[in-house]
């Protein structure tokens, strides 16, 4: 039986080492997928994930325990690479600009039959085209974009976690979609 | 909702991301628009297209590496949590053991005037004091220092105490400094992390 977060956690509370490798194993994937998003650096990206465990295993003891684990894990690794990325350069998520006519009509021309990119392509291609397309993307559009597919979150939380408005988030996300889109499109073309 | 539906509030239905009343004015308009409609399949391609998002591959060991370090600190953490329940403890014992002696001090006086009574009834003691006599006739001056041997003796035994008593404050306060000190890098260490 798979034990939740929240149980592990109260058993890392009581005294059981290995819940807390539990939690680990779980959560490394995840946090370094966020982190490598955000920074674009895998040695960065992994020193962010060992620090944020260290400050989980050190706060926790601290903690509610009756919050839910992975938004507080995930809030953490995100200030965490917010931190390392203002070290290097001042962070701000760009004002958006307002839609261009092209966004518009943007999906008209997507073609309503036939193939998609993600139909085109195998498995193992696609999953390289999309990654290097999402490395491409602007900063704030790659992390919407990972919030949103691969943490599932909403886009109320995605707000709250990146600190910019709803609207915006959706804005964002939709840009984000269309740029991947325009990038495999043009591979598959390339190709 | 006479108009086309805006891209964004198309692409945040597909995206499930619409209040519900908001949601049942976009599914009205979509019955009634061919257009939209088809607009909507475009929007339902980029979500598809997006929903295929990989995860970044994980490095090698890199679970493994969290562990070990977690390991690493903990292990830190306790000797320091060692170091620092060591420091207080001989705290503690150095101002047990002042606690200890300013208590037993009256106790440790009476004591020792028994002793140097019981000593002066001695035959030792006659001897010695016979000893005295004889120096008095003799070398009065010197007679005169050892009549007073005993108020000395008095006062070398408040010496000693009373160095006792200072060492054993040296020693509370050199505790209390390792204690603050482990104390403070402790802090120091948690600010830099």
């Amino acid at each position: 039986m798979t034990c939740s977060d929240e149980e592990l956690v109260k058993r890392h509370l009581e005294g059981d080492e290995q819940s807390f490798n539990q939690l680990v194993e779980r959560y490394t994937g995840r946090l370094y997928n966020l982190a490598y998003r955000f920074l674009l650096d895998q040695a960065e990206a992994e020193d962010i994930v060992q620090e944020t465990f260290l400050h989980v295993y050190e706060a926790l003891p601290h903690s509610q325990i009756d919050l839910p684990f992975r938004p507080w894990v995930t809030t953490i690794t995100l200030n965490a690479c917010r931190s390392a990325l203002r070290k290097k350069r001042p962070l701000a998520f760009a004002e958006i600009a307002p839609e261009a006519d092209e966004a518009e009509t943007f999906v008209e021309n997507i073609p309503a039959e036939g193939e998609t990119p993600a139909e085109a392509m195998e498995a193992q291609e696609l999953e390289i085209a999309l990654r290097q397309a999402v490395s491409a993307l602007p900063e704030e559009e790659r992390m919407i974009l990972t919030l949103r597919y691969n943490e599932d979150l909403s886009y109320e939380q995605i707000g709250e976690l990146l600190h910019i408005p709803v609207p915006s988030v959706g804005t964002h996300l939709y840009r984000a979609k269309r740029r991947l889109y325009t990038t495999l499109v043009a591979d598959q073309e390339a190709d | 909702m006479n108009e086309h539906i805006k891209p964004l509030l198309l692409d945040a239905y597909v995206e499930h991301a619409l209040r519900p009343e908001q949601r049942v004015g976009v599914e009205q308009h979509l019955e009634a628009c061919p257009d939209c409609r088809k607009r909507l399949a475009g929007h339902n391609r980029l979500m598809i297209l997006a929903a295929h998002l990989p995860l970044e591959p994980t490095p090698l060991n890199l679970v493994n590496r969290v562990q070990l370090r977690l390991a690493q600190v903990k292990s830190k953490r306790w000797k320091e949590l060692q170091q620092r329940r060591l420091g207080w403890a001989s705290l503690g014992f150095a101002l047990a053991g002042c606690a200890l002696l300013g208590s037993a001090w009256q106790q440790v006086v009476r004591i020792l005037t028994v002793l140097l009574n019981q000593f002066d009834n001695n035959l030792l003691t006659s001897i010695w004091q016979n000893l005295v006599n004889l120096l008095a006739e003799n070398w009065p001056e010197l007679a005169q220092t050892e009549l007073n041997w005993q108020a000395q003796l008095a006062k070398d035994v408040d010496a000693v105490l009373l160095g006792g008593a200072i060492f054993l404050s040296l020693a509370a306060f050199a505790g209390l400094a390792r204690v603050l000190l482990a104390a403070q890098g402790s802090l120091l260490m948690n600010n830099e992390e």
